[in-house]
C-alpha cells in the first residue's frame, strides 16, 4: 500500500541500472536530471573495495575494475534475487568477483576476501550514492524514492530491491517498471495519446511494454522481456572473439588473469560503442607477451554474433502484442529506450518489424530516471493528471493436486488486482491447511518459483471436506501479494503467516541496517579520505607545473620549501590521518592560490610578449 | 473524507451527495468510495446496466473516471480504511474491466449471472466438434515445427473466423427481439439502443454450448501466437 507522506517532503526517481544509475526530481519547469558536482549525470552503476575494508561507488569504482577485479563489483542488478544456479557459469567467470552460494540458502552472495556481500547490499551502496549525489544537487536530505525495475523482474527481485532501498535508508514509495516510466516521460514530452510501445534494450535486461494512453491515463495492456538479455551479453559475445583470438598466441591451457579479463571486458564494450558509429573497430591486448595482440572486429560480424539476441527481443515483442490483442498495424508509436537501442541494427530489425518509423528522440539513458521522477511527482500530491495502470509480469498461483500450478491472477494483469479461491480439508478436524503460492506461467510448479508459503489457522474442527475456506489474494498497486481468509460456514476469518521463500527475511533486512549504521559512518570517513587524498594529488600536480615553468621568478628557497611541502603532502596522502591531510592540504591550497595567481599572470606576460612581438613595428589602432 | 458506508438498500443514493452513485465502487458524482459488499456484480462495478446493449465507448470512460477516483495512488493523506477500501474496490473495478471488455469473458459472464451453473453444465463438447478442433491443432504442431508461416497464418485466420461465427449466434441467441430486430426492421415504436436484454428469451444451453467452442478455437488462435 501506498504509505502516507508527510507534506511538501521530496520524492525523487530513481533508475537503478545495470551499468549506470540517476536520479531526477520534478521542479517547476518539469522534470531534470539530478547532477552529480562534476556535472555528470550517469553514476556508473560499480562498487569498489578498498583494502581497508570501506567501498567507493561510480566512476572512480569503475576505474579500478582493470586493477582490482576482484573487488569492485559491477552488473550487480543480475544478481538481485537470483539462486546461485541461476547464475551462469560463463557469466560469473567474466564478472571478474567472486559469486558464491549463501551458507543459509542457494541464493547468490558476493565473496570479497572472504566476506560475503549479499546483492542488495551492494545495490544498497549504488542507491546511497545516488541519494548523496540527489542531496547534493538539491541541498535537502532525500528520504523517499521511486525506484525503477525492468517490467519483467520477478517477484523475489523486486523484494531485493525493495530491500536494497531500506538498507540505503531510502523509502521506496513505488516500484515503477522502466517501460512504463519512460512512456510517462514520453507522453509528457509529446503530449500524444494512443497506443505505444515501448522497447527497452539495457545493460542487463529487455522490457516490451504496449500501453495505452488515452485522457492522461497510461494503462500497461501487456509486458514481455528477458531479465538476462542486454548489452552485456553483447559484451560478451564479443569478449568470446577476443579470447579466441588470444588462445592464437598464448599456450592452450594458459589462464587469463582477471585483471586482464576486466581490460578485455572494457575493451570489448568499447569496440561495441564504436561499431555503432563505424564499420570496424580494432583494438590491441597487451598480456605482456613479446608483443601486443592485435584484434579487429567489422560491424558486419558483430551484428552476425548478436542478430539471435535480437531475435529474441522481437519475438517477445509478437507475444506482447498478442497478449494485449494488437496488431503492427494499430500501433501509433514504437518509442526506443536504453542504451543498446543505439546499435544501429536493433533499430533496423525493430524498424522492420514494426514496419513503422521509430521515436528515438528520448534520450535512452535519462527518460527512465524522468519517468520515474513524474510517478514521485503523482504519489507526493504534485499532479493529479497522469495516473499510471501497471500490470504484474508473470501469472500468480498457488499448488495443486499433484504439484500442478493454478493461476489464480494472470499475467498482464492490471494492479490493484484480486483473486479468490475455495479450499477444505482433506482428513477429519483438520485446523490448518498450507498453501505453497507461486510465480510464473508453467503447468507445474516445479518450473515456476516459489514466493512464499502460507498457512491457513483457526479453522474450526469438522469434518474432512466440510469446512469451505474462501481464500482471497490481494496484488497492490506495487504487485505485493497479501492474503486474507475466512471459513464461510463458522464465519472465522483464519490467521495467515507468510513466509517468503526468496530474498532476505526481515530479520536479515534488520541486522543488515544495523551493521550498515555502523559502518556509515566507516563508509563516510572512506569517502572523506578518498576526495582528500585526489585534492592533494591535483594540488601537488598543479604546483609541480608551476615549478617548471622557466618564466616563474621563484627564489632558491621558495622552491625549496615548496619541495618540502609537497613531500610532506605525499606522505599524508598515504596515510589516513584524515585531520592532518585536510589541514596541510588546506594551508598548501592557501599558500599555492597566490602561487597560481603569479602563474596565470606571468603565462599572461608571456604570452603577451610573444604577441607583441610578432606584431608589426607601429601598432594598429583597433 | 470519512469514507459512510451505505446499506445496500441505500445503495442507489450516495451518502455524501444524494445523487445515483451510478458505480457500487464510488459515487460517479461526487467521487466517494463506497463499500460494495462481499462480491459486487461487475456491470454495477463498471455503472453499466447488464441487460442494456453493451456500449464499449461508455464502459472505457466510466472504467478510467473510476480508476482515478479509486487508485491508491491518489490517496496519500486520506485515513487507513478508506486506503484499503480504494486497494480492494481498484481491485475489484479492474477485474469488472478485464472480464467486461472481452466479448467471450462478458458473454460467459452475463450467462451466468442469470443462469448459474450453465457453463459447467454444458462442459463436455461433443466429440465431432472435439475431433475437428484435435486435427486443426495437429495441423497447427506440424506447420510450427516446419516453421510454416503461411499455414500458421491459414489456421489463425479461420480460427478467427470460427469464433466470429459463434460470437454472432451467441448475440442472436442472447436476444431473438435484437436478432428479429436486425432482420426485420424494429416494430412501430421500438429502437434498437433502447431495447434492454430479457433472459427470458435466452437459449442458455445453446450459449453455453456456443460459448465453450469458442473458448476452444481461442485457445487455437493463441497458439497461433506461440513463438517456437
Amino acid at each position: 500500500m501506498t504509505e502516507k507522506l508527510a507534506a511538501q517532503e521530496i520524492v525523487i526517481g530513481i533508475d537503478l541500472g545495470t551499468t549506470n544509475s540517476l536520479a531526477a526530481i520534478v521542479g517547476k519547469d518539469g522534470p531534470r536530471i539530478l547532477h552529480q558536482r562534476d556535472g555528470e549525470a550517469l553514476i556508473p552503476s560499480v562498487v569498489s573495495f578498498l583494502d581497508d575494508g570501506s567501498h567507493i561507488v561510480g566512476k572512480e569504482a569503475r576505474a579500478r575494475a582493470v586493477t582490482h577485479p576482484r573487488h569492485t563489483v559491477h552488473s550487480v542488478k543480475r544478481l538481485m534475487g537470483q539462486d546461485i544456479h541461476e547464475v551462469k557459469k560463463q557469466e560469473s567467470d567474466r564478472l571478474g568477483y567472486q559469486v558464491v552460494q549463501a551458507e543459509e540458502s542457494l541464493l547468490a552472495r558476493i565473496d570479497i576476501d572472504g566476506q560475503l556481500y549479499t546483492p542488495q547490499e551492494i545495490s544498497a551502496m549504488i542507491l546511497s550514492e545516488v541519494r548523496r549525489t540527489a542531496e547534493q544537487a538539491l541541498g535537502e536530505p532525500v528520504t523517499s524514492a521511486v525506484i525503477t525495475v525492468p517490467a519483467y523482474f520477478d517477484d523475489a527481485q523486486r523484494q531485493a530491491t525493495r530491500d536494497a532501498a531500506k538498507i540505503a535508508g531510502l523509502r521506496a514509495l513505488r516500484i515503477v517498471n522502466e517501460p512504463t516510466a519512460a512512456a510517462l516521460a514520453y507522453g509528457l514530452d509529446t503530449n500524444r495519446e494512443g497506443t505505444v510501445v515501448v522497447y527497452d534494450l539495457g545493460g542487463g535486461t529487455f522490457d516490451v511494454s504496449v500501453l495505452k494512453i488515452t485522457q492522461g491515463v497510461y494503462k500497461v495492456s501487456s509486458t514481455a522481456g528477458n531479465t538476462h538479455l542486454g548489452g552485456d551479453d553483447f559484451d560478451m559475445l564479443i569478449i568470446d572473439r577476443i579470447l579466441s583470438a588470444v588462445k592464437e598466441h598464448v599456450a592452450a591451457d594458459a589462464t587469463i588473469p582477471p585483471e586482464a579479463m576486466q581490460q578485455i571486458r572494457l575493451s570489448a564494450e568499447q569496440l561495441k560503442q564504436q561499431l555503432s558509429a563505424s564499420e570496424s573497430a580494432a583494438l590491441e591486448i597487451d598480456l605482456g607477451l613479446d608483443e601486443p595482440i592485435h584484434f579487429m572486429l567489422t560491424r558486419a560480424d558483430f551484428e552476425a554474433a548478436i542478430r539471435p539476441l535480437i531475435d529474441e527481443t522481437l519475438a517477445c515483442c509478437r507475444s506482447a502484442l498478442a497478449d494485449a490483442g494488437v496488431t503492427p498495424e494499430s500501433i501509433d508509436e514504437v518509442v526506443m529506450v536504453g542504451g543498446s537501442t543505439r546499435i544501429p541494427l536493433v533499430r533496423q530489425l525493430v524498424e522492420k518489424s514494426f514496419g513503422r518509423k521509430l521515436h528515438v528522440e528520448l534520450d535512452p539513458d535519462r527518460v527512465v530516471a524522468l519517468g520515474a521522477s513524474i510517478q514521485a511527482d503523482i504519489l507526493s500530491g504534485g499532479t493529479k493528471d497522469l495516473l499510471l495502470l501497471d500490470v504484474i509480469p508473470l501469472s500468480l498461483g498457488i499448488e495443486t493436486v499433484g504439484g500442478a500450478f493454478a493461476k489464480l491472477v494472470t499475467r498482464n494483469s492490471t494492479v490493484p488486482a484480486r483473486a479468490t479461491e475455495m479450499f477444505s480439508t482433506s482428513v477429519d478436524n483438520q485446523t490448518s491447511i498450507e498453501i505453497n503460492v507461486f510465480q510464473g506461467e508453467r503447468e507445474l510448479v516445479r518450473d515456476c518459483r516459489q514466493l512464499g508459503a502460507f498457512k491457513l489457522r483457526g479453522i474450526p474442527p469438522m469434518p474432512a471436506g466440510l469446512p469451505r475456506v474462501e481464500v482471497t489474494f490481494l496484488v497492490d498497486a506495487d504487485g505485493v501479494l497479501t492474503v486474507s481468509s475466512r471459513e464461510q460456514r463458522s464465519e472465522v476469518e483464519a490467521s495467515i503467516d507468510v513466509v517468503p521463500s526468496h530474498g532476505l527475511t526481515r530479520d536479515e533486512v534488520k541486522d543488515i541496517i544495523r551493521n550498515s549504521i555502523k559502518m556509515a559512518r566507516d563508509d563516510f570517513i572512506a569517502r572523506d579520505l578518498v576526495e582528500l587524498r585526489s585534492k592533494a594529488n591535483n594540488l601537488a600536480t598543479g604546483t609541480r607545473r608551476v615549478l617548471a615553468m622557466p618564466e616563474m621568478p621563484f627564489t632558491d628557497d621558495q622552491r625549496q620549501e615548496l619541495e618540502t611541502d609537497l613531500t610532506h603532502l605525499g606522505t599524508l596522502s598515504k596515510g589516513d590521518d584524515i585531520a592532518a591531510l585536510r589541514a596541510a592540504c588546506d594551508a598548501f591550497g592557501e599558500k599555492t592560490q597566490a602561487l597560481a595567481d603569479q602563474a596565470i599572470g606571468e603565462a599572461i606576460k608571456s604570452e603577451l610578449n610573444r604577441e607583441q612581438s610578432k606584431l608589426p613595428s607601429s601598432p594598429q589602432q583597433p | 473524507m470519512a469514507a459512510d458506508h451505505p446499506s445496500p438498500s441505500e445503495m442507489n443514493r450516495c451518502s455524501a451527495c444524494g445523487a445515483d452513485p451510478g458505480s457500487s465502487l464510488a459515487c460517479l458524482a461526487c467521487g466517494l468510495i463506497l463499500d460494495p459488499g462481499r462480491r459486487p456484480e461487475h456491470f454495477g462495478s463498471l455503472g453499466l446496466d447488464s441487460l442494456a446493449a453493451f456500449d464499449p465507448t461508455m464502459a472505457e470512460l466510466n472504467y478510467l473516471k473510476l480508476s482515478r477516483l479509486l487508485h491508491p495512488d491518489f490517496q496519500a493523506g486520506v485515513d487507513e480504511p478508506t486506503q484499503g477500501l480504494a486497494v480492494r474496490n481498484s481491485a475489484l473495478l479492474n477485474e469488472a474491466w478485464k472480464t467486461l471488455n472481452d466479448d467471450q469473458l462478458r458473454s460467459e459472464y452475463l450467462l451466468e449471472l442469470y443462469d448459474p451453473g450453465v457453463l459447467e453444465r454444458h462442459k463436455t463438447l461433443s466429440p465431432e466438434f472435439l475431433m475437428e478442433a484435435m486435427e486443426v491443432s495437429e495441423e497447427l504442431d506440424d506447420a510450427q515445427i516446419q516453421g510454416c508461416k503461411q499455414t500458421i497464418r491459414k489456421i489463425a485466420g479461420s480460427a478467427r473466423s470460427e469464433i466470429e461465427t459463434r460470437m454472432k449466434d451467441v448475440a442472436s441467441a442472447c436476444s431473438a427481439t435484437i436478432a428479429r430486430i436486425a432482420h426485420e426492421g424494429p416494430e412501430p415504436g421500438e429502437t434498437l439502443p433502447a431495447k434492454r436484454l430479457d433472459p427470458r428469451d435466452w437459449n442458455t444451453d445453446q450459449i453455453a454450448v456456443l460459448l465453450h467452442q469458442a473458448r476452444v478455437y481461442r485457445r487455437i488462435l493463441r497458439d497461433t501466437e506461440n513463438v517456437r
